[in-house]
């Protein structure tokens, strides 16, 4: 029988909510999600898609639309399949925009490249800079449509309704290896798992459930399956995935494997292929020397300190990623905190993996920051530990990778305009002076000062091979702005760095399949300029390397520009003969190294699945010594690469958006029950194609008689706004019906009225928010009853920048300021003010224990204001739910929070059964609610244990012992004990 | 005892009218005449599979009925002596009679049926799953199972002729069974699996496996004559034609091999993976889509291109040529009419959902089926108007 009790109240309180003032904030806590800018949205519509873009990025629109045409027609041939309807594909310049997007309600992390929603078909991509990543996205995000259509397709047409569908890991895995193949990244990851020990089978992957490892490992399987059974095995997985409801036994019915039969084939195959390079190679941590040990440490910047040799490095070693800094050669040193992150709205992110820092001899630290609207280039004193500089340039949304001039008077760094286009700048920081040094849509990344300050290194695609996306390296000359290949292949390098003399470049290339260091003599930098702009090629002639000098008739001018779109012909820098050396041979993956002296260097490397800072030394022997060695030819040509566009390709009509609504849920719930009647009701909720406006709406009857069906209709209808900084909504609602209360028992009630609320983020992090609503109610209890027009205001500041675990926040503080004043305005029988406060604080005392305290008030003061109710897991633990209340009520909760079990897994005859991670908790509560009616006597208190289980990723269920205590007497304090052990069990995330 | 014959009467009507709502597929002798050339009895229309008709049906056509089916639809219709067999994915078999569109006749089945059947000497040869028995033989007028036999998971059409039951079941085996009995004659295992059916000329078997291995078979022992290599899996029928097995590739390649000794006579390669079987005209030229769309004629004898057509997405039925029209159905929700001679587009007709059920022909009544659950039947428009 269903409760019909319970399902009013549940469907008051969806309505409730909706029409509360936290309608949009979606908790009581919680971090912004910030509209900075102001997009004006236009409409790309090609053969298959419908293109959103903003007009400044409009070039970028036209490469990504044919990249998504091309991407279709690839897919559609390869799955023999098609997508019946058109697919909206919503493209941003840029991480920071594409991190604005409404289209889901989650914040988008740094790792996010792109995303297919199921509600309207969605795909949402955001560019790099990089025109082959921004390819490999969109077309990643294409497998999705494609595979999805075609497994539901699969179902649909057999009248199945249980879509089960293929697992994560190989839906993510075929989308990645029909969108790559396999690359070096993959390879090194896989690489590491093995000789790391931690590759999981097939059979355990929802131990890794959602993580880029079990992305990597569902990349390698496809391989694996299409170059051991076939290509067409991977459509036929899909073809047959309707047929059974594990997908073990559907590898069984494709591939004659289930998956414990597979892992044998596949690991023996990893084993085999992976454990002889060990041979050769050998893991970093094993030749080089330790240097941090714990944590993610990337981004290594070497500077001198007193005389002492330091680096400064980005990590994330406890949650949050700070900048760190630690002096080189003392072991038992820890690392410091120099800048902390991801907590203030100056520092809201570091880009771990992506940018670099620098340190100049003055011992000033540069360092790129995600800070509001766009990143901040800082110049920070490490000797004062202050910021000295903070630049932001209104026209660059994104920057990377800051590097000091030798003169310490400008920086380099890498910035991606608001329209998506990445180039190389230059900052004067005496005057904030920019100057652009590139201009096209070539990615040019990791720039790097030579010691003469003549020439800056950089990595770029700029290549004739970077139509495939790899990137070579490249010479930017400071008087004439002209470039030069230092190297040319089709190879991955970069993180080019000189060495203090300036005769030596290292830089990071997978040429040999993973990530190694390599190494340039600089024997040819010393160029002269070319005096006929000649192209410098070499050729073989027995073995031997002639230069080869090849005039061309005037055609090696520096900027042509063809469609707006830059020729740049590019001479070598290097001269033929000169040899590419590998300096290490590691198994897995080694980037970003910094010298400290010409003759050693810090890196990052890549080991048991985290990067940690190594020091290598002896390099000029291990180059001398080094036994693979290359020689870079510059391919001739004068024809760049260039992306190919929609325009002028495919029809294209370009429109203005304009907001259409359709439906995303829809859901309704009947119930009856003989004692208590009849109760049903309805709940939509629509949204535009960007979900920059939604609107809900709630429709439910609860008569208990016939005669009252007509009377008995409630509704709630709000619409909330999301496309600005300021977030509103504006509701109306009747909402009538017998409701409880613990006090006052049974009550009739009948709300019609309206609301407006809205709430302006000042950052990430914090935000104020208001609500007004106005309502005609009336309220009758047994003894007495309230009619009137009521007004009810409140304002509130809410800050939060806490970092979560498991099963609660471990990390970082949050708290929530409220003020508000309720009146009946009729009659004047309400009136009273609302003060509340709550202030939660958690401290970290080691990675995984934390210690947690919370300090809530809550005081209504005047005229028939309503009751706070306490007592349960949630606030007063060990006390009965709901069961001690008063119109004034503090709380304080300490808790210490610790791991107790990272997984369970019980084994049973039939299979086995996980869970996953278990933690502990010891709490100390005290608390009390009184008003004029329940005075205030003693203080209540708990004291005990817990445990916390999170269950199926979003319930957490939870088990408290203990005992009660009360201390009476304030004056003169004396603890009462109550008898016997308490327990509780409930649900609910930790406070 | 009045109550008790009361409640064996009750029992007795239940018992009844239990079974006489049983679905069946009783069907009326009027219907089960002798096969001709105007019927369409198997996938490809003979053993050959050659997917021609001698019926000539000029367009532009009119859609006469549509009947909508329990689910989609499998992507092979039969028709004879006026039914059209059309095999469901949720494990139904209906007959529809053509002229009128009308069901006369319902078998439900334990699983999806994914293949077609066939139609010989009166009996409707049936690939399900019916417990663990796979293949069937069905005597349409008493609507009777004569015998089932296990043969295998089968994602292939039958093929049926005078010498037996020849199927390709997917875990690597094509086999073939008696018709009188269900008896397995003889079994040949291939190296892959087989998702292509079975093709037959004199004393030849021919199919292509998931490894792009083409296998043919000597049809009275199951020898090995010869088998074949490609660079990609065979998912189409392979087709026969005057000593040439006509066959294309995931690897974008259509091949022409001889039939006796296996040797390639050419091959011409097109972009895109083909996926569909071909077809065949009696004038020589031989006819396949891709996946891209692109439709393609060539000579049977040399490979030369007599011309293209583009379709808005992939070609997913084989053709039909019937006289000198070739008709196709593509996932861009079209079927399509092609002059044979010169690939001029004589008539489409678009339904609602992608067509993935390759066209058949009884008299003058062009059949196909979308994917969302129809089944159309057309006729030229000027016979309709006569009429």
């Amino acid at each position: 029988m269903i409760n019909i009790k319970l399902v009013r109240n549940s469907i008051i309180l969806v309505c409730i909510l909706c029409i509360s003032s936290g309608a949009f904030s979606q908790y009581y806590f919680g971090r912004n999600k910030i509209q900075y800018d102001d997009f004006r949205w236009n409409i790309l519509k090609t053969e298959h898609y419908d293109v959103y873009f903003y007009p400044e990025m409009r070039e970028l629109a036209e490469i990504g639309a044919a990249m998504a045409e091309d991407a279709y027609t690839r897919l559609e041939s390869k799955l023999n399949h098609n997508i019946t309807r058109r697919i909206p594909l919503i493209f941003y310049s840029n991480h920071i925009h594409f991190q604005q997007t409404n289209t889901i309600p989650n914040f988008i992390s740094e790792g996010v490249g792109g995303f297919f929603e199921f509600i309207k078909g969605r795909v949402v991509i955001p560019s790099t800079g990089s025109i082959h990543d921004f390819k490999h996205v969109i077309n990643h995000e294409m497998v999705h449509v494609f595979t999805r259509s075609k497994l539901g397709r699969g179902y649909k047409d057999r009248r199945r309704t249980l879509f089960a569908g293929a697992p994560l890991w190989f839906t993510e895995g075929i989308a990645e290896y029909w969108s790559e193949g396999w690359d070096s990244q993959a390879e090194m990851f896989i690489r590491d798992a093995m000789l790391s020990g931690y590759l999981v089978p097939v059979s355990q992957m929802d131990r890794i459930y959602g993580t880029f490892l079990m992305y990597k490992e569902g990349q390698a399987i496809c391989r694996f399956i299409a170059e051991n059974f076939g290509e067409e095995k991977l459509l036929l997985l899909l073809e047959n995935a309707w047929k059974a409801e594990r997908f073990s036994e559907v590898m069984k019915l494709t591939i004659g494997l289930n998956y414990k039969e597979f892992d044998k084939k596949w690991i023996y195959d990893l084993k085999k292929k992976i454990y002889p390079l060990l041979d050769e190679g050998d893991e970093p941590y094993q030749v080089t020397k330790e240097f941090t040990q714990a944590g993610f440490n990337t981004k290594p910047a070497y500077f001198k300190k007193d005389g002492e040799d330091w680096v400064a490095f980005t990590a994330n070693r406890m949650g949050y990623s700070n900048i760190y800094i630690k002096p080189l050669g003392v072991k038992t040193k820890s690392p410091e905190v120099l800048v902390k992150g991801e907590r203030t709205p100056d520092y809201e992110s570091f880009y771990l993996l992506k940018s670099k820092l620098d340190v100049n001899d003055s011992g000033k630290l540069t360092f790129i920051s995600k800070s509001g609207a766009r990143d901040a280039l800082y110049v920070y004193d490490i000797s004062t530990r202050e910021n000295t500089r903070k630049f932001d340039f209104p026209d660059l949304v994104s920057l990377s990778s800051p590097h000091w001039s030798p003169d310490e008077k400008v920086i380099v760094f890498s910035g991606k305009s608001f329209a998506g286009q990445p180039d190389l700048y230059t900052l004067t920081v005496e005057t904030g002076d920019l100057q652009r040094l590139t201009n096209d849509f070539y990615d040019d990344k990791d720039p790097e000062w030579s010691p003469d300050g003549k020439t800056i290194a950089f990595s770029s695609d700029r290549s004739y091979y970077g139509k495939e996306g790899v990137k070579n390296l490249f010479l930017y000359e400071v008087l004439t702005g002209q470039i030069r290949h230092i190297t040319c292949g089709p190879y991955n390098d970069f993180s080019p760095t000189w060495s203090p003399d300036g005769q030596n470049i290292v830089f990071s290339s997978d040429r040999d399949g993973t990530f190694n260091l390599w190494m340039l003599k600089n024997n040819t930098f010393n160029f002269e300029p070319f005096d006929d702009n000649s192209l410098v090629v070499a050729s073989l002639d027995n073995g031997d390397i002639q230069p080869d000098y090849t005039k061309n008739d005037g055609q090696l001018d520096s900027f042509d520009s063809v469609d707006g779109v830059l020729k740049n012909l590019y001479p070598s820098a290097i001269e033929p003969a000169d040899e590419i050396k590998k300096i290490t041979n590691f198994t897995t993956g080694a980037q970003d190294a910094e010298w400290v002296d010409n003759n050693r260097l810090i890196f990052s490397a890549f080991q048991g699945f985290s990067f940690q800072i190594r020091e290598l030394n002896d390099i000029q022997k291990k180059f001398a010594e080094a036994d693979t060695v290359v020689h870079d030819v510059v391919t001739g040509t004068n024809d760049i690469w260039v992306p190919n566009k929609i325009v002028g390709q495919v029809d294209a009509t370009q429109i203005k958006y304009k907001k259409k609504f359709n439906l995303d849920i829809a859901q309704s719930a009947i119930a009856h029950d003989p004692v208590y009647g009849s109760t049903g009701g309805a709940q939509l909720a629509m949204s535009d194609m960007l979900g920059n406006q939604k609107y809900f709406f709630l429709l439910y009857n609860n008569a208990q008689r016939s005669s009252e069906f007509f009377k008995s209709w409630n509704f709630a209808v709000t619409r909330v706004d999301l496309g600005r900084r300021v977030n509103t909504a504006v509701g109306l609602f009747r909402i009538s019906g017998r409701f409880f209360d613990r006090v006052d028992s049974f009550f009739d009630q009948e709300r019609v009225g309206g609301f407006v609320s809205a709430s302006y983020p000042f950052s990430v992090f914090n935000r104020i928010e208001g609500s007004i609503s106005l309502r005609k109610e009336r309220r009758e209890y047994l003894n007495r009853s309230i009619n009137g027009i009521i007004a009810s205001n409140s304002i509130s500041y809410v800050k939060d920048n806490t970092l979560w675990g498991v099963t609660g926040p471990v990390d970082g503080e949050r708290y929530n300021v409220t003020v508000g004043h309720t009146l009946d305005i009729q009659n004047n029988d309400v009136s009273f003010f609302t003060f509340t406060t709550d202030y939660r604080k958690y401290f970290r005392l080691s990675r995984r224990t934390t210690y947690a305290t919370r300090v809530m008030g809550r005081f209504n003061v005047g005229k028939e204001s309503f009751r706070y109710f306490m007592g349960g897991s949630w606030d007063l633990r060990l006390y009965p739910r709901w069961r001690i209340w008063g119109r004034k009520l503090f709380l304080l909760n300490n808790e210490v929070r610790f791991p107790l079990l990272d997984r369970l897994i019980l084994g049973f005859p039939f299979g086995g059964l996980g869970f996953g991670g278990f933690q502990g908790a010891a709490f100390v509560d005290l608390g009390q609610a009184w008003d004029s009616e329940y005075h205030f006597e003693e203080v209540l208190g708990s004291m005990g244990l817990g445990i916390r289980m999170r269950f199926g990723g979003f319930l957490v269920l939870r088990y408290e012992i203990g005992r009660t205590f009360q201390v009476n007497d304030l004056s003169n304090p004396s603890i009462h004990w109550d008898s016997g052990l308490k327990k509780a069990f409930w649900f609910g995330l930790d406070f | 005892m009045t109550e008790k014959i009361k409640y064996i009467f009750i029992l007795l009507f239940c018992f009844l009218a239990f079974f006489s709502c049983k679905k069946t597929l009783k069907v009326d002798p009027i219907y089960l005449t002798e096969i001709s050339d105007e019927d369409w009895p198997l996938y490809g229309n003979s053993p050959e599979r050659s997917n021609y008709s001698a019926t000539s049906l000029s367009p532009p056509l009119k859609n006469l009925w549509t009947y909508k089916a329990s689910s989609a639809i499998s992507p092979v219709l039969v028709a004879a002596n006026g039914i059209v067999y059309a095999n469901t994915l949720d494990g139904r078999l209906d007959a529809i009679d053509i002229k009128t569109g009308n069901r006369i006749g319902q078998i439900k089945t334990n699983e999806s049926i994914e293949t077609s059947s066939a139609f010989f000497d009166g009996d409707l040869f049936i690939v399900s799953r019916f417990g663990t028995e796979t293949l069937a033989r069905m005597d349409l007028e008493t609507a009777r199972f004569l015998w089932r036999t296990s043969a295998g998971d089968i994602a292939t059409e039958p093929l049926v002729d005078n010498s037996g039951v020849y199927v390709s079941a997917i875990y690597r085996h094509i086999d073939k069974y008696d018709l009188e009995t269900g008896d397995q004659l003889w079994s040949y295992k291939t190296e892959d699996q087989l998702h292509s059916s079975p093709a037959l000329s004199e004393k030849t078997v021919v199919v292509g496996s998931d490894d792009g291995t083409i296998y043919a078979l000597n049809t009275q022992d199951g020898t090995l004559n010869w088998k074949m290599d490609t660079d990609g899996a065979i998912f189409s029928t392979p087709i026969i034609y005057d000593g040439q097995i006509f066959v294309g590739s995931l690897d974008s390649t259509f091949y022409a091999i001889n039939l006796n000794d296996g040797t390639l006579s050419w091959k011409y390669k097109t972009n895109y993976p083909i996926f569909q079987t071909a077809a065949i005209s009696q004038g020589g030229d031989v006819f396949f889509g891709d996946s891209n769309g692109s439709f393609y004629s060539l000579r049977q004898d040399s490979g030369k291109l007599n011309w293209t057509f583009s379709a808005y997405s992939s070609i997913s039925t084989s053709p039909l040529v019937a006289g000198e029209i070739v008709y196709f159905g593509s996932l861009d929700q079209k079927f399509y009419a092609l002059s044979a001679n010169d690939g001029k587009e004589l008539w489409n007709f678009t339904a609602q959902g992608r067509i993935r059920t390759a066209l058949v022909i009884w008299k003058d009544y062009l059949i196909g089926a979308s994917e969302d659950k129809y089944i159309f039947c057309f006729k030229p428009e000027k016979e309709m108007v006569i009429k």
